[in-house]
């Protein structure tokens, strides 16, 4: 909200440093978010009148004026607004003035004619952003006359951030109010004058709904003259945002910004049954906003209505057909409190947004409706004539009863954590305008001014001594590092072991939205398509599905990568996956990496191409790693995978007693090609979810051998599609205890093996914790195991 | 061979052996002199043509000779691989094998650094999912029944009426419904709101939420908590500045300030001259919240505070819109390697 700060003073006598005065409001919860200076001094700018007018020699838009701007001697001037003419009064910029907008003005060629100054228009002084034409003065004043004294002084300007518990500070008086808490100075409000007694009844005004609508007062005013408001009504308008219309119309605004409390003016003439109903819309109600916006109202809406029909929305906008015209004479002057939940959701679903609506939407403080009515009167009276011509209708059917709130001086000072005096607290009390009923020195209580919507438990007291007392002196203790019996959060510590370990292995750990496009997860998640939560009202089709895989993310994050020149990349993220099942929302922690390129191979061999199973080794050899910091190295299975984000035969699900925990392979050759990477892209995804507590295992040492151990190699040409695991199998069919270690060495294929053919040459480590086995006994059970894989797999192995 | 050439040759091959040039033409001279087919062999093979008497003083000279040959390899071998040879020279500038440097994402280094900061004063981590229910979410803290927030133009819902958390104060409820008091946890996580995606906002951002309840805490604990944690994460001997603000979920509310990092308090272009960065909301948890858990508003108070870890990035790093924290740009992460 815009406040000039000469209104506030109208009010209260302030200090006299801005920023002091930003400090007091920020730090009553008045956040002032800036400070604007409206208008200028206008040194050297005067009046000017336009003595005589010839047209530009060449240009057709343009015209010279010869100017009278109080000087001995005239002056001519190229003009280029439309509006000139002979005895305008306007505003003109000698050389050597400076616009407020910082344009300093020099002599001038304007198409081969020279110009001394300019005649200026509101948006070239700062006034506004008009530029129809250049300002159209009373013809009263004199040419010479300093600008400053017709277009007023420099005004400060503050935009105050008030929150929605404070709808009372949406007035200049309840900013006003806060600063006269503050500072302790007086609030000079304006006097009110007596209500008319003329006339003898009332105007009708009925309500039906005293729900949606507390109390409404009408007054009736006859005579008034219709015309523009004056000149510091009008600015104080424009410095606040509204725009001047009429006498009427500016009055009700001005009181409005002035209290906080939002007034309308009906022409009486226009008020079918010369009567007032405040009511329900009924379904289907047709209703013309005075912007001539027609809305179908429900009967959710309340009306204003007179003997035939809708006049206004209660609380958001007046009716074309009751609108202030340039005839009117007869005005009834509504003041009314409006339920706040009603003008919202009205306002919101027929998206009218107005000054009132806002207002309203907030509370209004109900007790003073009938004050802001009568201010608003006393001005009509005063600035465009009239009377009023009966007493004030007020409908106030329940006329609401003052909160009290008791509470002990101790519950406030133990939530700040600071002694305060209680005589200190009471003062600040009495400051706020809340006066104190019953204190017996412990317990206390204090009824509450309607304007303080926001007060209506004791511990909303809280605040307002703390605030009162300076936020700033509240002590700040080293804190009391107290360990609280029973809470614990180990998953938590494996996670900040798993984020390091990866940065540490050389991934960079990305972070990509939870939400995104149902495209990219066909593409590369079409898996768990029939799980995924999407958006009933998302923002974009991009973010319009929660993920269902780390996956296609990280894939396109190597993508954007590889199309700004990087050409290896290992990434990864640590995050959440998201699905429905049987109506239920389930979430997976989750970890995916992805590699593109040599990633791993030494520095100076990393133009060789990548092969698809370099890929992917390099990839598994991370993932072994993770595996075993996770402490599953041991449970884990590698099963060939079906899943379609891979290319066929080069990806695998990752296995624990029987349940996939996660999948390893190569992006499928379509989406690689898409996405146009150069060589095999490896991708990897294990769920976390309850493997992150096997840290907390204790691990029992093993005895370290030292008896030495008997390794015997052996190369087994087998099926090409026999794999690893096949021979691991065999050997762990029958595995003897002394078999310590198996590591497979070589593998190779080639044409002299054949082309279905390959070799794997495995390292077999025996040893015996007790005695040191005889080269016999090893060649015993070393045959035996060779006879298996021979037999089983079947293999044949060179020279048996 | 006689006797009398042995002194001779001892000394031609010392001579010989202290001129090799390299460890190769050194392999050359052992070889030559006590190799299979060298001279060793054939002087000790020359012993059965020397007369008996002489064979005593023949025996003690091949001795001496193999004795002195190998002694002069020996140190003819230190001295050489005490020298530079050209050739096995390593070009030590050449880059080492793993060039290849992983780094931590910004919000996550802002996030462990969070957590391990308030760890050392008692608090631990508690988590909650994502996707959440009105109760949590809006209700139980205090969030009233038309409150703009709960919007559908500012929150995501889903089909079946939960909705993806517009902050990550859900998991205090969740935390205390589940655990008496006292409480004193730190909840870092993903919050969603409807925001159109521009320079300072993602419709998904991470904040971090922390609660303290127990007999008697006031603001002044949470000012003194916060003015330590200001002081670790920020910069040292910060201060801590709190201004009135409103939260549905505590009463009262402030706005938190910590002194500007860059210039500590003077003023400065990051903190626009007020020498103080705007860093968080807090406040004292609202009865209501209290009463919505089923604790004893009147047996004990707590503190809350929430804050963007994306906005506390931006701050530390320079970090000019928000949108590079999900981009991924390998240049753009490494830097923070």
């Amino acid at each position: 909200m815009n406040v000039p700060l000469s209104w506030l003073q109208d009010l209260i006598d302030l200090p006299d440093s801005i920023e002091e005065l930003c400090d007091l409001l920020t730090f009553s919860g008045l956040e002032v978010e800036g400070v604007e200076t409206v208008g200028s001094t206008f040194e050297g700018i005067v009046v000017a009148e336009i003595v005589s007018i010839r047209p530009h020699p060449d240009a057709d838009k343009l015209t010279l004026c010869t100017i009278d701007f109080g000087g001995e001697e005239q002056m001519e001037v190229v003009c280029g607004a439309p509006n000139v003419r002979v005895g305008m009064k306007t505003i003109y910029a000698p050389v050597g003035t400076t616009l407020p907008n910082g344009l300093k003005l020099k002599k001038a060629k304007i198409r081969g004619v020279v110009s001394l100054g300019m005649l200026c228009a509101e948006d070239e002084l700062g006034l506004s952003g008009d530029h129809a034409g250049i300002m159209d003065l009373s013809s009263e004043l004199t040419p010479g006359t300093p600008a400053v004294d017709v277009l007023g002084a420099p005004e400060t300007v503050f935009e105050l951030e008030i929150t929605p518990n404070r709808p009372d500070c949406l007035g200049v008086i309840g900013v006003a109010r806060e600063l006269s808490a503050l500072t302790g100075n007086p609030l000079k409000l304006p006097q009110l004058q007596e209500a008319g007694t003329a006339g003898r009844t009332p105007f009708p005004v009925t309500i039906e709904d005293a729900e949606k609508c507390p109390r409404y007062t009408a007054r009736a005013i006859d005579g008034v003259t219709l015309a523009p408001s004056p000149e510091w009504m009008q600015n104080r308008l424009r410095l606040c945002g509204v725009r001047p219309i009429n006498n009427l119309v500016d009055i009700t605004n001005y009181v409005m910004l002035e209290t906080g409390h939002p007034l309308h003016a009906f022409d009486r003439e226009l008020l079918r049954g010369d009567r007032i109903i405040v009511r329900a819309a009924t379904p289907g109600e047709a209703f013309t906003t005075l912007d001539e916006r027609e809305h179908e109202l429900t009967s959710d809406d309340l009306v204003i209505a007179d003997g035939e029909g809708a006049i206004a929305l209660a609380g958001i906008m007046g009716g074309a057909n009751s609108e202030i015209r340039e005839t009117t004479t007869r005005v009834i002057l509504e003041s009314a409190a409006f339920d706040s939940a009603t003008v919202r959701h009205s306002a919101k679903r027929l998206d009218v947004h107005t000054d009132s609506s806002y207002r309203f939407a907030r509370g209004c403080n109900i007790p003073a409706t009938s004050d802001a009515g009568q201010r608003a009167a006393d001005l009509i009276l005063e600035l465009a004539g009239g009377e009023l011509v009966a007493p004030v209708a007020d409908a106030y059917p329940a006329p609401q009863k003052a909160i009290e709130l008791t509470s002990t001086w101790s519950r406030i000072t133990d939530l700040i954590g600071l002694d305060i005096p209680v005589g200190q607290m009471r003062s600040y009390f009495e400051r706020l305008e809340l006066e104190i009923l019953s204190d017996d020195g412990a317990t206390f209580s204090l009824r509450v001014p309607g304007h303080r919507l926001d007060l209506t438990r004791p511990v909303d007291l809280v605040e307002e001594v703390a605030r009162l007392n300076g936020l700033d002196n509240i002590p700040a203790p080293t804190p009391n590092a107290r360990i609280v019996h029973g809470a614990r959060d180990p998953e938590l510590r494996m996670q900040k072991r798993i984020w390091s370990h990866l940065a540490d292995r050389g991934f960079l750990e990305t972070l990509s939205y939870s939400l995104t496009s149902e495209e990219l997860l066909d593409r590369m998640d079409t898996l768990r398509k029939d799980s995924r939560v999407v958006l009933p009202n998302p923002i974009s089709q991009d973010q319009s599905v929660l993920r269902t895989s780390l996956i296609p993310q990280l894939v396109c994050s190597l993508s954007l990568n590889r199309s700004r020149q990087v050409d290896a990349l290992a990434m990864f993220e640590v995050g959440k996956t998201y699905g429905i099942s049987g109506g239920e929302v389930f979430e997976h922690l989750c970890i995916g990496m992805a590699l593109m390129g040599p990633t791993r191979r030494a520095t100076l061999d990393r133009q060789r191409t990548v092969t698809a199973q370099e890929a992917f080794l390099n990839l598994k050899g991370e993932l072994e790693q993770f595996v075993s910091l996770l402490g599953i190295q041991e449970e884990i299975t590698y099963v060939p995978s079906e899943d379609p984000t891979f290319t066929p035969g080069q990806g695998a699900d990752l296995q624990v007693r029987g349940n996939t925990v996660g999948r390893i392979g190569l992006l499928n050759p379509v989406e690689r090609d898409a996405e146009k990477f150069q060589g095999p892209v490896a991708v990897a995804e294990i769920q976390l979810n309850g493997l992150l507590l096997n840290h907390l295992n204790i691990q029992k040492m093993s005895p370290i051998p030292d008896v030495p151990s008997v390794s015997r190699d052996v190369a087994l040409i087998v099926d090409r599609g026999c794999t690893h695991q096949n021979v691991m199998d065999v050997v762990n069919q029958q595995r003897p205890g002394d078999l310590e270690d198996v590591q497979l060495f070589d593998l190779f294929t080639g044409d002299k093996l054949g082309k279905d053919k390959k070799s794997l040459a495995y390292r077999f480590t025996y040893r015996n914790a007790k005695k040191t086995l005889t080269d016999k006994a090893v060649e015993k059970m070393h045959r035996r195991i060779e006879d298996r894989l021979m037999a089983e797999l079947p293999a044949t192995i060179e020279g048996r | 061979m006689n006797l009398e050439d042995l002194e001779p040759l001892t000394q031609s091959a010392c001579a010989d052996i202290a001129q090799a040039a390299d460890l190769d033409a050194l392999e050359a001279e052992r070889v030559r002199f006590l190799g299979r087919k060298g001279k060793l062999p054939e002087i000790m093979a020359g012993i059965k043509d020397v007369p008996i008497e002489q064979k005593r003083d023949y025996g003690q000279a091949a001795n001496r000779f193999k004795e002195a040959v190998t002694t002069a390899l020996q140190e003819r071998k230190t001295a050489l691989q005490r020298t530079v040879s050209p050739a096995d020279a390593i070009d030590v500038t050449l880059p080492g094998t793993t060039g290849f440097i992983g780094a931590n994402h910004p919000i996550r280094q802002i996030m462990v650094r969070v957590i391990e900061i308030f760890d050392r004063i008692g608090f631990t981590v508690a988590t909650g999912p994502d996707v959440e229910t009105v109760f949590h979410n809006f209700d139980a803290l205090n969030t009233p029944a038309d409150h703009p927030s709960r919007d559908e133009q500012d929150t995501f819902y889903l089909e079946d009426g939960t909705l993806l958390r517009t902050q990550t104060s859900p998991i205090q409820i969740r935390y205390m419904q589940e655990n008496p008091p006292p409480v004193r946890i730190i909840a870092p996580g993903r919050a969603y709101r409807r925001d159109t995606p521009d320079a300072t906002h993602t419709a998904n951002f991470h904040q971090v939420e922390g609660l303290f309840v127990d007999k008697k805490v006031s603001m002044a604990d949470l000012k003194g908590d916060l003015t330590y944690f200001a002081s670790e994460v920020l910069t040292r001997d910060a201060k801590v500045r709190f201004r009135p603000h409103f939260f549905p979920f505590t009463e009262p509310s402030v706005e938190v300030d910590f002194t500007c990092h860059v210039c500590k308090g003077k003023g400065c272009r990051v903190c626009k001259n007020s020498g103080w960065i705007e860093i968080m909301g807090a406040g004292m948890v609202d009865p209501n919240v209290f009463n919505a858990v089923g604790y004893d508003p009147d047996a004990v108070s707590g503190y809350a505070f929430g804050m963007g870890l994306e906005r506390i990035a931006m701050i530390l790093f320079e970090i000019d819109d928000i949108r590079r924290l999900y981009e991924n740009d390998a240049r753009f992460l490494r830097q923070f390697a």
